[in-house]
């Protein structure tokens, strides 16, 4: 056997022009252009193999809804694709399937996704089936009744058996209340139960509209035939109904400090700051705050592991989450798993401590280099997936946040100063009130 | 890095018709290399053909080995800083049957060739540092402590323990916490100097690197690697096992296995079209369409073949509140009678041929999955003709050729049922 093989899988190379300084731009492969109906079309070239994604994002997720109504934007997700007008229950799949795609969709706080992962010569089809679901969905009770029986597994395999996922719940839950990100996406256990047909109905009409959405075509694909397909199946849609955009606010009040007990083995420590929504204008000091998180806990080498788990051995682990563009106020959770006989409260002494103000005077100039190292080559590893290439897209332009901010994030951020840095770790962090949660084992 | 650039640009403005090679490096079939040199990235996986059946009397040894080796500190840094600092990654895994490192780095030859000497000085480091022996173990013991507490993990604990009972896959990678509280450094390096062999080594590169380069690097990474020989994989027969766990939980987590082949006997893609149909291609399967489309008893239903080198299984796998699960072990048990008789039309077959073979030519559609793919070669020992036998042997496929295999090669008298979760009376 000859030990040199073709690969039969035709990898035409036609990718991006490479930019300077280690930055892929998606500028360079990406058109963007509006239907009359206000659908907005994202095209992003890869032909680095056959296959294309089409994807479509509805401006919809948890954070629309309101206490009471919790979960009905992941619920309709399921419902779309238990068929239409034109197709039953599981056809959509099915078609995807028999062209040996794949397909699945997502909901979040603040979008509802869909793709298919087909060959490029199947993309129309696919245009035709997504932009049929658009406008011809059939909600059929007993089909609601099952799927609903099937939301509710999912709740409890990926929420009600999982401590720390009920944990994390608890706390978006405690910052603010059943509003915004608070809410969680796949909605409360009753809220999924009492979910009705009328629901969904008046769910899917004021949201699942062409000018709340956004189709995402990313791959292998040739261009004038794609915005051809798309101007032959979306652009007769009409914007049928008023979007429903204003809800009000419940009142909430956070408690600053709570616990939970759960079966685990060891108590887990969360210390959440509350930080406001993403603005353009703040974009640079946001970019600032990613790189100080980054300094703190973006590797197994950041501060928080070197100096809490390897130093002081008062750690196990140690943890940070931080979405650079919410679209609500939400939250910079600190956190991690206090080691051996250390208590909770000295714990998070210590992780305060990490934010101090002479702790945060003391970050070097050859940390933040460490920081901007991983986001350069971070600007090229994302490249490695079309698949990702259309979420990253996708989870900004629904939160009406232009695609263009990812080419600059690189530039902008290699351009940050000590200095910037130091401010945002006091204004974010130190001088800013924390929530404190404790995961203990149940007694 | 600048110069890497610039060179890069060149390259990329061609239009470049490619059909990426496999080939071995340097007259190695066990050093495997694709050139892909769209993205300015390079992969590589560094895989030891012994996991955690190799930790004989002491379970979880290879996975503390693996974790206090990578955590070493060399020249007074941690090794995986010297990744961090340049925007490299690092990982690294322990499962039954290998140990896998893996490194993704922008593809500056230079640098990859400093990271590849730190990490050959942590692999092969003379002692251990008694710190960072202790830490490892109390983040393995408190990993399994937690495990206890995962239905999911206990579910897989059970299966370890009663499929494979008295064999060296019965338990599982982390070991338990009496043996890792007994472990010594002296056991790490003893059992590095026996696994870190090259009877055991493959090493599978992807990316923006040239041959030549690949050839350099590998010599790099195993100067330090000793000639001794493979330890065996153990042979195993699985038996027929119902067990159920009791645990305190919503949902009740459900295995079936069922006694198969390897992943070279050449029944393989008559079942591969079989387990399609059957549960491996989610909705339209059978399995989600009685479970999860008629009833909404589950979420997640799926079947899956796992095959070794020398053996394998057909896996089915579900989670459903409590109350249920009676029921759908019933469904499944139908369900897997359907697969025994496979009463199956030609043209469902014909379009389930051609439904996977069109996935197929989709599959490798990144740098990642294109590494995934040919270390799951090399480790299979399988034919460099791969992406052309799997087409061929598929296209081969028919009801009657399914039926035979699945009369040959799935022990169906020999069914294993596995819960875990509260029962209900």
């Amino acid at each position: 056997m000859s030990r040199i093989y073709q690969i039969t899988i035709f990898l035409v190379v036609l990718f991006a022009t490479f930019i300077t300084d280690a930055s892929i731009k998606f500028s360079e492969r990406l058109e963007e252009y509006s239907l009359e109906n206000g659908l907005k079309v994202i095209l992003i070239e890869d032909k680095r193999s056959p296959a294309v994604i089409n994807s479509i994002w509805y401006r919809v997720g948890s954070s629309n809804e309101v206490k009471g109504k919790t979960g009905i934007s992941h619920i309709l997700e399921h419902m779309m694709f238990k068929g239409t007008n034109k197709l039953g229950p599981g056809e959509f799949s099915s078609r995807v399937k028999e062209m040996g795609g794949t397909d699945n969709a997502f909901t979040s706080k603040d979008y509802t996704g869909y793709y298919q992962k087909v060959h490029q010569e199947d993309l129309e089809k696919c245009i035709e089936l997504e932009s049929d679901r658009m406008i011809n969905l059939k909600l059929d009770e007993k089909q609601i009744e099952k799927e609903i029986n099937v939301v509710k597994e999912e709740r409890r395999l990926r929420t009600d058996d999982n401590p720390v996922s009920k944990t994390f719940e608890k706390i978006m839950i405690n910052a603010f209340g059943m509003n915004n990100y608070g809410i969680p996406i796949i909605g409360t256990m009753e809220d999924i139960e009492n979910t009705t047909k009328k629901d969904l109905q008046s769910w899917y009409d004021s949201y699942y509209q062409p000018r709340n959405a956004i189709v995402i075509i990313a791959g292998n694909f040739d261009k004038s035939k794609a915005k051809k397909y798309i101007a032959k199946y979306y652009s007769s849609i009409k914007n049928d109904k008023p979007l429903n955009l204003k809800k009000p606010d419940f009142n909430y009040t956070s408690r600053s400090f709570f616990e939970v007990q759960e079966d685990i083995s060891k108590p887990i420590v969360f210390i959440s700051f509350k930080k406001p929504k993403y603005s353009n204008e703040k974009h640079r000091e946001l970019y600032a705050l990613d790189l100080f998180i980054e300094i703190m806990d973006g590797g197994y080498s950041s501060r928080l592991t070197e100096n809490l788990v390897n130093s002081k051995k008062i750690a196990l682990d140690t943890f940070i989450s931080n979405d650079t563009y919410n679209q609500h106020d939400s939250l910079i959770i600190i956190g991690g798993t206090p080691r051996g006989e250390v208590s909770s409260d000295e714990f998070i002494t210590h992780v305060l401590d990490e934010f101090s103000s002479v702790s945060i005077d003391s970050i070097s100039q050859e940390e933040l280099d460490s920081a901007k190292a991983r986001v350069k080559s971070n600007s090229v590893f994302k490249f490695d997936s079309v698949f990702y290439q259309a979420m990253q897209v996708g989870m900004l332009e629904t939160k009406n946040i232009s695609w263009e901010t990812l080419d600059r994030y690189y530039t902008v951020s290699e351009s940050i100063t000590l200095d910037e840095i130091k401010s945002v770790g006091k204004s974010y962090i130190l001088n800013n009130k924390p929530l404190v949660t404790v995961l203990r084992p149940k007694q | 890095m600048r110069v890497l650039i610039l060179t890069a640009v060149i390259f990329f403005s061609q239009v470049i018709n490619a059909t990426p090679t496999i080939e071995p490096i340097g007259d190695n079939n066990d050093y495997l290399y694709v050139q892909l040199n769209a993205l300015p990235i390079v992969d590589i996986n560094l895989s030891l053909k012994q996991g955690s059946i190799s930790d004989g009397v002491m379970p979880g040894l290879t996975n503390l080995m693996l974790n206090s080796l990578m955590a070493s500190d060399i020249n007074n840094k941690k090794l995986i800083s010297y990744f961090e600092n340049v925007g490299a990654k690092l990982s690294y895994s322990v499962n039954k049957e290998t140990v896998s490192i893996s490194i993704r780095s922008l593809s500056d030859i230079d640098q990859i060739m400093k990271l590849l000497n730190l990490l050959n000085q942590a692999l092969f480091i003379e002692t251990i540092d008694n710190v960072n022996f202790n830490l490892q173990k109390d983040k393995i013991i408190r990993a399994i402590s937690e495990s206890k507490k995962k239905v999911s993990s206990v579910l897989e604990s059970s299966i370890s323990e009663k499929l494979f009972n008295e064999t060296p896959l019965s338990h599982q990678p982390l070991g338990t916490e009496q043996s890792i509280m007994r472990i010594t450094k002296k056991d790490i390096t003893i059992h590095r100097d026996k696994i870190f062999n090259f009877d055991n080594l493959e090493i599978n590169i992807v990316g923006d690197i040239t041959l030549k380069d690949s050839k350099r690097l590998i010599g790099q990474l195993t100067n330090k690697f000793s000639k001794n020989r493979l330890i065996p994989f153990p042979q195993y027969h699985i038996n027929a096992v119902e067990h159920h766990t009791e645990f305190d939980s919503t949902q009740s987590h459900l295995a079936v296995i069922i006694p198969a082949i390897s992943r070279t006997n050449p029944d393989y893609h008559n079942l591969l079209v079989a387990n399609y149909i059957f549960g491996g291609s989610g909705f339209g399967s059978w399995l989600m369409e009685e479970i999860r489309q008629k009833r909404g008893l589950s979420y997640s239903v799926y079947s899956y073949l796992s095959t070794y080198q020398d053996s394998g299984y057909l896996r089915i796998s579900l989670q459903t509140k409590n109350e249920n699960i009676s029921l759908a072990k019933n469904i499944i048990r139908e369900q897997i009678d359907k697969l025994k008789r496979f009463d199956v039309d030609n043209s469902k077959i014909k379009s389930t041929k051609e439904s996977i073979l069109r996935g197929f030519e989709m599959r490798a559609d990144t740098n990642r999955k294109i590494l995934n793919l040919i270390t799951s070669i090399n480790y299979m020992n399988l034919e460099l003709s791969y992406f052309e036998d799997y087409k061929n042997l598929l296209r081969q496929v028919n009801k009657e050729s399914i039926q035979a295999a699945l009369a040959r090669s799935v022990d169906f008298e020999n069914i294993s049922v596995f819960t875990v979760g509260k029962q209900i009376e």
